[in-house]
């Protein structure tokens, strides 16, 4: 078992990182685009926050985060769909770019310490006690953000956004300006991503230039933990899966850790568990195959 | 109403590849026209319709539509007023998206809207246009398109082109992939919404008998040209036996008369 402190911990970084997972199920699942710019816009708004927040102003902080998340989503948008770069070399192209820029905005240093500066989450120790705070901020704004694309998809611009992703070719031949609704959902989703390292960074009091890296595969594997166990039937189902399904993947990781495995190896735990999520269909149909061959 | 003029596109060029698909396409037509294109296997008929809706801009030539000069307006744009349909029933509709919403798309104006859900209004004049279908789906709002039959997503896909009137609907071969009951069903239905909102009409089809009978023009193309051009007395005394017997048409699906 693990102690009710590690599991209160599990339940705000899960909330925490739902946003980033929000933001990987609209690149991923709505738009059917793998956006690889992530893993540095994770850090980016990490890093905008952190400076902003040294600066004395925690909550601008996290605005100034989402719009950098929405700059970093723009670029890889205007590479894919202006310069007609694939979308996962677009993504890359930006992740690479955005960390010589994630370390200027850091003033070239590899981490920056928030331990004695004012946070959302040391004001929220004021209002809501030690223990539960961070617990109970990180919940309501996962669950802001979650209640936000839920109605941003029911709108008539959302759902142009969900039919790019659906179907290409009706959207190709039809009135939807796929490049428009393609750039909103990508910068939304940045947006959401920079808004979950900012909100990990002030959490944890600290960033780091390579905080963001392998955080896709974190996303992937909250999304599809959350479409799992909770499913996907409508949009609404479908997100409050991610953001749960991010959460249950930190229990998960927190009862692994307990295990004592090295903190260092979790990535690769991470990789394994989505890479056999994703082919398990192809391993089930071989198998299928193989017996009837056999 | 809408004006081709010397029209051409060449695909590939400067490759071993290169093919000019449609080579000097004249065509006029009148309001309320309802045109049928046929021609056999790349004569280049569904490059004509890709030239007129702008899925690319063709090399030379113009495409005057209602008095605007679109030939080199984007194909999102021309979408506004041109309605398209094509042969695969899967290419028209969102699968994962329902009915509704799917219709919703198809509305005018505030396609950057933000405002939640579906209004009230939409959804009676959905309702109603789907129960002009005859196929049941006005009670199937909030299904899935993804769980309709060929048949049923090609007729919403129709409903979506002309919910907005369009200046021009363009059907590319639109129930060549239905079995054939579900084929001619949609052809009804086809026919009944163009000739009540008097909707000026192309209609690609293989079928020379049923392009004969339906609307009042008919032309063939081959080799990126147009070959033949009857309306009329003229169209009225040719029959798909002369057709064939003009052209040679020998093993071509063309003579398929289903
Ligand atoms: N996008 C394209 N790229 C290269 N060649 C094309 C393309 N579209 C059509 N073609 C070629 O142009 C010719 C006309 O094709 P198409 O208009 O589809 O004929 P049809 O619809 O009459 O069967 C064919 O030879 C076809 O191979
Ligand atoms: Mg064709």
């Amino acid at each position: 078992m693990i102690s009710l402190v590690a599991f209160i911990g599990a339940l705000e970084l899960g909330f925490g990182y739902a946003l980033m997972a929000l933001g990987l199920f609209i690149s991923f699942r709505i738009l059917d685009i793998a956006d690889l710019t992530v893993d540095s816009s994770f850090t980016t708004g990490a890093a905008v926050c952190a400076v902003v927040t040294v600066a004395g102003h925690p909550f601008l902080a996290l605005i100034c985060a989402m719009i950098a998340g929405v700059l970093a989503g723009g670029i890889t948008a205007f590479l894919h769909t202006k310069m007609k770069i694939q979308a996962i070399l677009a993504g890359i192209l930006s992740m690479t770019g955005l960390y010589s820029i994630n370390l200027r905005i850091m003033s070239g240093k590899p981490n920056i310490s928030l331990a004695r500066v004012d946070t959302i989450f040391t004001l929220g120790d004021e209002v809501f006690g030690k223990q539960y705070s961070a617990l109970i901020i990180t919940f309501i704004i996962a669950l802001i953000m979650g209640a936000f694309i839920i109605f941003f998809l029911g709108t008539r611009l959302g759902r142009s956004v969900r039919a790019t992703g659906d179907n290409e070719i009706m959207v190709r031949s039809s009135s939807i300006n796929s490049n428009m609704t393609k750039t909103i959902g990508i910068c939304i989703a940045n947006m959401l991503v920079a808004l979950s390292g900012a909100i990990i960074c002030q959490s944890q009091k600290f960033v780091d230039i390579k905080m963001g890296i392998g955080v896709v595969v974190i996303g992937l594997a909250s999304i599809i933990t959350g479409e799992v166990i909770f499913g996907k039937k409508s949009i609404k189902r479908h997100v409050i899966a991610v953001i749960l399904g991010s959460v249950v993947y930190r229990i998960i990781i927190a009862f692994v850790l307990n295990f004592g495995i090295n903190q260092s190896d979790l990535k690769l735990l991470s990789a394994v568990i989505v890479g056999i999520a994703i082919s398990y269909p192809t391993i089930k149909n071989s198998l299928k195959g193989g017996r009837r061959r056999a | 109403m809408l004006k081709i003029e010397n029209v051409k596109k060449t695909f590939g060029k400067g490759t071993i590849n290169e093919k000019t698909a449609i080579d000097g396409i004249n065509l006029h037509l009148e309001k309320g026209d309802f045109v049928t294109v046929i021609g056999g296997n790349g004569a280049g008929k569904s490059t004509l319709f890709g030239a007129i809706a702008g899925s690319f801009i063709c090399d030379e030539g113009n495409i005057i539509l209602d008095n605007e000069d679109i030939t080199f307006q984007k194909e999102y744009k021309r979408a506004r007023y041109i309605g398209r349909l094509f042969q695969d029933p899967l290419w028209g509709t969102a699968p994962n998206m329902t009915i509704e919403e799917n219709l919703s798309l198809a509305m005018k104006g505030g396609a950057i809207s933000l405002r939640y859900g579906i209004r009230k209004k939409e959804v009676e004049l959905f309702k109603e246009k789907l129960s002009l279908l005859g196929l049941g789906l006005e009670d199937r709002l909030k299904t899935k398109v993804g769980l309709l039959s060929g048949g049923q997503r090609q007729a919403v896909t129709l409903l979506m082109s002309t919910i907005v009137t369009p200046k021009l609907l363009l059907l590319d071969e639109h129930t060549a992939a239905l079995d054939p009951g579900t084929a001619d069903k949609v052809l009804d239905i086809t026919k009944k919404i163009v000739s009540e909102n008097n909707i000026t009409t192309m209609m690609i089809t293989h079928n020379i008998d049923s392009a004969l009978r339906l609307g009042n023009r008919t032309i063939m193309m081959n080799n990126g040209k147009i070959v033949m051009d009857l309306k009329g007395k003229e169209r009225d005394e040719m029959t798909t036996e002369k057709i064939i017997e003009m052209f040679g048409v020998k093993t071509d699906r063309m003579v398929l008369k289903q």
